[in-house]
């Protein structure tokens, strides 16, 4: 294996945890809020539709 | 004919089990740093003896069982119960140590419940144990939501062919990356992650309630734990409700649903695949079942006029659904609160969303989302079949990181699992009412233990008798392991006696 094609695998294979991954996991995290944010939402709602249903 | 285990597989298993117990034992540093920190000498030396104890069995073990031999299938998976069980033995020590627990049974009993993320505890006068003891019991949730084993795996088995055997045994069997050691890495970054930004959360919304600073960094720390391992465990005999706050209330339920996440899924939305969290099966049928006992529970306590309004209505029964779906068990009413106010339909709403749980691969228990989700899927199917002309070929489909075909014997194996939890829900609600407790009330506790949730009906107490303690904790174990590896582990026993 030449010295290229070392360079080259080594940088298709960054480490987990370097720096030019950070912004997509934190936008991966923020998708993951706003899923969850989400289906609260949907629960709140539903008690005010049922509160209103039986008041 | 069954073989009898040989020579060999005895070492192998008892030095892999050394291995994990070691991991225990370092475990055991930080709460025995966080009480030197604090100066809680009777704890440190808890510490002291509980580690002291961990490394001589599991030093010893690997010593006495030398081998060169690496793990079949058979043996990661008796690795994996069994290691459960001396963990639990060994990690009760501090417990027991600490005088707060009635017998060591009771101890016992904490210790499964941290690392099977249950929550319910037998512990007595919470609200004023060592600060020590407080980590300790949050981190065993924490560890025990990423699984012991993956601890193990992470730090202790590297490069170990057969590392992935005791992985699989433990209940995770999705590689996010090719290599199980980097799948295990993988983990620990997406817990890590989230340990930074939410306990950060949990801080500055309890500074920006007056909380003391240490104090608050403390609890927001073992709240996250709890939370994300969807463990349950809080520093307050109120759990969660001590709080009184509903931004509290948001950041912990933003916590334990995702803690309650495949590990595949976190990393393929992470990695940029951000529509798979609205196409995977498991989040699909977890927001539908979520919405459905939610409906259910919302409009039978509104039709009750239990609370007030709207606000408060959706506060408690979303966080209580929430919290029970997720299978953390963190509460914001009092435990007698679901049988005094909530009424029998309330509660059946709580025990259906415990029972189905949330996603494989996570910290959460349950039958899980994806096993409803196949076993729904498969019935479509068969409708699908039944409609169709004789000559079509009807074949289903559900998309989990990929789409995937429907088989036989998924579905076969999804249907196995979901009885066994069945079975074991049930034989839990009878064994309450055989002690004299009313069986709503015993099946949603028996169900809370098994399904890993820890929410509590008033049930589990320090007067509860030895044999639903000792049964709790044996339904936690299964709930944890999904039965596999406790069924070989307990054949393996059986060939030791019988085999030839």
């Amino acid at each position: 294996m030449s010295d290229d094609q070392g360079a080259a695998r080594t940088e298709s294979y960054p480490s987990l945890t370097a720096r030019e991954h950070w912004g997509r996991y934190a936008v991966g995290m923020a998708t993951e809020a706003l899923f969850i944010l989400g289906l609260t939402a949907i629960g709140f709602a539903l008690a005010y539709i049922a509160q209103a249903v039986w008041l | 004919m069954i073989l009898r285990p040989r020579r060999e597989d005895h070492l192998v298993i008892g030095k892999y089990t050394g291995k994990v117990i070691v991991g225990v034992g370092l475990l055991m540093v930080v709460p025995l740093l966080t009480s030197v920190l604090f100066a809680e000498w009777d704890t440190v030396v808890d510490f002291v003896i509980s580690m002291s104890a961990c490394f001589i069995f599991g030093f010893g073990a690997q010593y006495l069982c030398r081998t060169d031999k690496d793990l079949a299938w058979s043996h990661g998976l008796v690795v994996a119960s069994g290691s459960w069980i001396w963990a639990t033995i060994l990690g009760a020590l501090p417990h027991w140590l600490s005088s707060h627990e009635g017998s060591y049974l009771d101890a016992m009993f904490d210790v499964m419940s941290g690392y099977t993320t249950t929550g319910l505890y037998l512990l007595q006068d919470l609200d004023h144990i060592s600060n020590g003891l407080n980590m300790w019991r949050h981190l065993l949730t924490y560890a025990g939501g990423q699984g012991i084993v993956v601890i193990a795996l992470t730090f202790l088995f590297k490069g170990t062919s057969g590392a992935y055997k005791v992985y699989v045994g433990e209940g995770k069997d999705e590689r996010l990356l090719p290599n199980v050691v980097n799948t295990a890495r993988a983990i620990w970054l997406v817990s890590l992650a989230y340990l930074a930004v939410g306990t950060l959360a949990l801080f500055g919304v309890a500074l920006w309630l007056g909380q003391e600073p240490v104090r608050a960094f403390l609890h927001a720390a073992w709240v996250f734990m709890g939370a994300w391992s969807t463990g349950g465990f809080a520093p307050q005999s109120f759990n969660t409700m001590w709080y009184h706050s509903f931004a509290y209330e948001i950041v912990t339920i933003v916590i334990m649903i995702a803690g309650s996440f495949n590990f595949a899924l976190h990393w393929a939305v992470w990695t940029g695949r951000r529509s798979e969290i609205v196409r995977n099966l498991e989040t699909v049928s977890f927001a539908i079942t979520l919405t459905l006992t939610t409906m259910l529970a919302t409009f039978w306590l509104a039709r009750a006029g239990v609370y007030p309004d709207a606000m408060a209505l959706g506060r408690k029964v979303f966080y209580q659904l929430a919290s029970g779906h997720t299978t953390t068990g963190f509460s914001t009413i009092f435990s007698k609160a679901f049988v005094t106010q909530w009424g029998t339909i309330g509660l059946l709403a709580v025990t259906l969303a415990m029972g189905i749980g949330a996603s494989a691969c996570s910290t959460a228990g349950g039958i899980k989302g994806i096993r409803v989700g196949v076993i729904f899927k498969s019935l479509i199917g068969d409708v699908r079949k039944a409609i169709a002309p004789e000559s079509a070929v009807v074949r289903q489909h559900y998309h989990h990181i990929r789409t995937q075909w429907l088989d036989d014997g998924l579905v076969k194996t999804a249907l196995t699992i979901t009885v066994l939890y069945l079975v074991m829900y049930l034989v839990s609600g009878l064994l309450g009412v055989l002690y004299g407790y009313e069986f709503t009330a015993a099946l949603f506790e028996g169900v809370s233990a098994g399904s890993n949730t820890g929410l509590s009906c008033g049930v589990t107490d320090p007067s509860m008798p030895a044999v639903m303690k000792l049964s709790y904790i044996v339904f936690m174990w299964l709930g944890r392991l999904e039965f596999m590896s406790v069924f070989a582990l307990l054949g393996y026993g059986i060939s030791i006696v019988r085999g030839r």
